[in-house]
């Protein structure tokens, strides 16, 4: 690229990006210091000496390390298990094993309340199994979090394991065995450390995600404090200057945790040497094993696949069909109807298929240009360029929506405000914000793998500049952009943690409208709307998930 | 004999990839399984090294059967085409690993690394990264880390074929003079014919998961089992018998480029055009036509341009061999690699 076509690029991009993103957030920093008129670290004090901000933030942190753990628990073994051994039903089992991504994550914490909530159904089977006058359980408090987070988290870390283990050069392995070292030793000094980024990688995921979570916190905590659902609360009850407080603090732990985190991954970086093999599966030979594994392996399944059935089931229910029963007493198609008829839940699908679009089309644009500048531009300040791009990616979202409910609240174009709060446009620009770090990093795995010398290739044959476009830049770029922005736009489509701090009931999403319809106890709308989700997630995931790699890491969280 | 197989057969679902090899090879010997790539040179390696076991057929080092044991437990030393170095670890680690698996003391391990590293001229070289290390660096380091146990058995699995030409000469120079030092019992695996005659002691030719012919790299090109050890062992024309004068036994004569000579007109016993010829140096390649065939002809010095005709003999002490005739409809053989 010439320099100067970069340089008229990057002036604009760069002014959006800081308008957009860093503005609004160093804006929410402001008016936590700047208490009517004046500089004050009372916000802090305060919440340095309150035992339930403390707790929220104490709260907050052993619920990210435990779901860190929790995931690691059971991802690493089924990593290990499908990609290291070969079983009937490895490949079956092993795609389904992923299956908990297929939830937007209200949608999988709704699905949770169906099965295992206090009037759940499966915690109904064991009460009446067992005779007993109350529920065994309430799914309340800090391990209901904890649980749901493990569910959907530990996909994470079956992934990259996987993927770790298909990366690894199996001569390693087999150069360790003929050196001497048995079974255990080579896991501990060979497999083991080779396998540390992706490990790492994964433990950041997970640690950033739950630390956003909102979904879970909200519909299970109970009492349980965290700092996204703390910030929720001061806002609603309008303690401003706490809900500023708290946002800044749970940005800076964020933030912090990924630099410990990612300098802790720095050094123990390693490029295989020389052409890598893949590993040979280990057939199980042990008779029993055999048996054994896919008896356990369809158990597992099950036990993933229950929160989707549940939701499924529960979506063919009509209002007052499930009461006190165990099992819903009636099934219908009207909830499906009436989401193409009934206003009430129409209109935000409508609003949701508008606002998603929308926020899609501007990410598709500026991520392809960011993406362009940041692979194939020359000048500086490229570092900064992707550190901007990435932010959003490391804040969650709930501090993005508080911070964009500060700063377009009043209309002073001078100060680089506008009035969007309680407007249409305040949600979409909320998705476009979250889902920059995903299209764009899409948008960048494909420009890497097209190398510069094709054009020139393809201008030696003689080709011009608009063939070299059509038949050699799109066809290689495209895709790649395309299942980003289509991973994009389901993630808005069901966005959550943003919009319940940012909407207004005409321009409600989807999101909003399931946790109303929960809130009246129709379960089957609420359902309903999941499944649509969900059912869209999944065709994403299919259509263009193989495209984005990696694609999940920047994924609908939350 | 110090490894023995016998009937060793190894097959993936429908493919047998070693078919019933029987092998021996004496302590100190340098042998070499040579083959076009899909032969089951590789596999049978990894037979021995543990890695993979035989379905039949059995497997004995000094005696003791080892088909069942684990590659640790064998301890055969192996360097492998693309080194396999650790690359969490640095040179120094990475061949002291197999010491540190025995559990040697500290100070022994030191002393055997530095003289391993020595050994293959990395002196100096015990805190670099493996990343860091050029190729050719790498192949050694693995040849170290290989040695360091002092294996009784070192096998090598096509550890050249990643350097360029000209490193993998001098590479190979310097590995065959150094097994022969430590008097160390070694199996390379190679598709490449020139690297196979340079190192080995014994070659033994495979293809399709058979042994086809094994002996010593004269045995082999003096006297091929068959048209398919005579094609893979260097350059090989099959002349039928009958083109010749006073032989009218049907079947081919295998004649090498070397063993033709241009003559006179008067003492020819066959002519054809030139259609091609090469500088080499020493010598000058010539591809002829004869009626159907395209011979070659190695001929010291500069003779016939291309177009002229020239008249041609096998040379008189030439001992050529007969092959039967080719079956009509039979698969060609497979093309030899080099």
């Amino acid at each position: 690229m010439k320099r100067g076509t970069s340089r008229w690029l990057v002036l604009p991009v760069f002014g959006i990006l800081l308008w957009l993103i860093l503005y609004p957030h160093l804006f929410v920093l402001g008016d936590s210091i700047w208490i009517e008129g004046a500089f004050s670290l009372d916000g802090y004090r305060t919440f340095f000496t309150s035992r339930a901000e403390l707790e929220a933030l104490w709260g907050s942190l052993w619920i990210s390390l435990g779901s860190v753990l929790l995931s690691a628990l059971i991802g690493i073994p089924l990593g290990f298990l499908f990609t290291r051994y070969d079983f009937p039903g490895r490949t079956v089992l092993g795609a389904l094993a992923a299956l908990p991504v297929l939830l937007p994550p209200l949608v999988g914490v709704i699905a949770f309340l169906f099965l295992y909530g206090e009037s759940g159904i499966f915690t109904r089977l064991v009460q009446a199994g067992l005779g007993l006058e109350r529920p065994p359980w309430r799914l309340v408090g800090g391990w209901a979090i904890l649980l749901v987070h493990a569910y959907s988290m530990y996909v994470y870390f079956y992934l990259f394991t996987a993927a770790g283990l298909a990366r690894l050069d199996a001569s390693a392995i087999e150069a360790a065995e003929s050196l001497g070292a048995g079974r255990w030793r080579t896991f501990r000094t060979v497999t083991l450390p080779m396998l540390t980024p992706s490990l790492l990688a994964a433990s950041v995921l997970v640690f950033m995600t739950s630390m956003a979570s909102f979904s879970a916190p909200y519909i299970f905590g109970g009492g349980f404090r965290v700092l996204t659902t703390q910030i929720f609360n001061s806002k609603m009850s309008g303690e401003l200057t706490m809900a500023m407080v708290e946002t800044v603090v749970l940005a800076s732990a964020s933030l912090l945790f990924l630099y410990l985190l990612r300098r802790f991954e720095r050094g123990r970086e390693f490029h295989a040497v020389g052409k890598g093999v893949g590993a040979a599966r280990r057939a199980i030979r042990s008779a029993w094993a055999r048996r054994l594994i896919p008896v356990a392996g369809v158990g597992v399944v099950l036990v993933l696949l229950l929160p989707h059935l549940t939701l499924l089931l529960v979506s063919f229910v009509p209002e007052g069909a499930w009461t006190v029963q165990i099992l819903p007493t009636r099934y219908t198609l009207d909830n499906y109807r009436s989401l193409f008829t009934s206003p009430q839940l129409w209109v935000p699908v409508w609003n949701s298929l508008q606002m998603a679009t929308l926020a899609t089309a501007a990410n598709l644009v500026v991520c392809f240009v960011i993406a362009y500048l940041l692979v194939r531009g020359r000048f500086r300040g490229k570092g900064s360029l992707l550190t901007l791009t990435m932010l959003p990616w490391a804040l969650p979202g709930t501090v993005i929506a508080i911070a964009l409910a500060t700063t377009f609240s009043a209309n002073e174009p001078w100060f680089g405000r506008i009035l969007l709060v309680g407007s249409f446009w305040i949600l979409p620009l909320a998705y476009f914000i979250r889902n920059i770090p995903l299209v764009a990093q899409a948008a960048m795995a494909s420009f890497r793998q097209y190398d510069p010398a094709l054009d020139e290739a393809a201008h030696s044959l003689g080709a011009g500049h608009f063939t070299t476009m059509r038949r050699i830049a799109a066809p290689l770029v495209l895709p790649g952009l395309m299942a980003g922005g289509l991973l994009a736009w389901v993630a808005a489509l069901g966005e959550f943690v943003s919009s319940i701090l940012l909407y207004t009931h005409r321009s409600r999403p989807i999101s909003i409208e399931i946790l109303s319809q929960l809130r009246a106890f129709d379960f089957g709308a609420a359902a309903a709307l999941g499944v649509v989700l969900a059912a869209l997630m999944t065709l994403v995931f299919a259509l263009g998930g193989r495209y984005v790699r990696g694609g999940m890491a920047g994924g609908p969280r939350g | 004999m110090i490894l023995e197989l016998t009937a060793v057969t190894r097959r993936f679902g429908e493919v047998t990839a070693v078919d019933e090899l029987t092998l021996g090879i004496e302590a100190g010997e340098f042998v070499t399984l040579l083959g076009p790539s899909g032969c089951g040179k590789t596999t049978a390696l990894r037979l021995i090294a543990g890695f993979e076991s035989p379905d039949e057929g059995s497997i004995h080092f000094r005696g003791r059967e080892v088909s069942s044991e684990t590659p640790q437990k064998r301890g055969f030393g192996m360097v492998f085409q693309n080194y396999a170095l650790f690359p969490h670890l640095n040179v120094f680690e990475n061949v002291a690993f197999g010491l540190k698996s025995r559990g040697r003391p500290r100070d022994q391990i030191a002393e055997r690394v530095r003289r391993s590293l020595a050994r293959v001229d990395l002196a100096g070289y015990q805190d670099r990264a493996v990343q860091a290390l050029s190729g050719g660096q790498q192949q050694r380091v693995a040849l170290a880390r290989a040695l360091a146990i002092e294996p009784p058995l070192l096998l090598l699995d096509e550890p050249l074929s990643n350097l360029d030409q000209a490193l993998r000469v001098q590479t190979r120079t310097e590995l065959r003079r150094l097994v022969k030092e430590l008097e160390m019992t070694a199996l390379f695996v190679t598709h490449d014919q020139e690297e196979a005659f340079d190192l080995s002691d014994r070659i033994a030719v495979m293809r399709a998961g058979r042994l086809c012919q094994i002996g010593t790299p004269a045995d082999l090109y003096q006297a091929p089992a068959d048209r398919f050890v005579a094609g893979f062992m260097g350059r090989a024309n099959f002349v039928p018998a009958a083109l010749l004068p006073g032989r009218d036994e049907p079947g081919d004569l295998l004649i090498r480029p070397e063993e033709l000579e241009f003559t006179g007109e008067a003492d020819a016993q066959f002519s054809g055009v030139v259609r091609d010829r090469r500088f080499r140096g020493p010598l000058t390649l010539y591809r002829i036509e004869v009626g159907p065939l395209d011979l070659e002809v190695a001929h010291r010095g500069l003779g016939p341009r291309v177009g002229e005709r020239a008249w041609l003999r096998p040379r008189p002490d030439a001992e050529l061999q007969v092959f039967a005739p080719q079956p009509e409809s039979g698969p060609p053989p497979d093309p030899p690699q080099r």
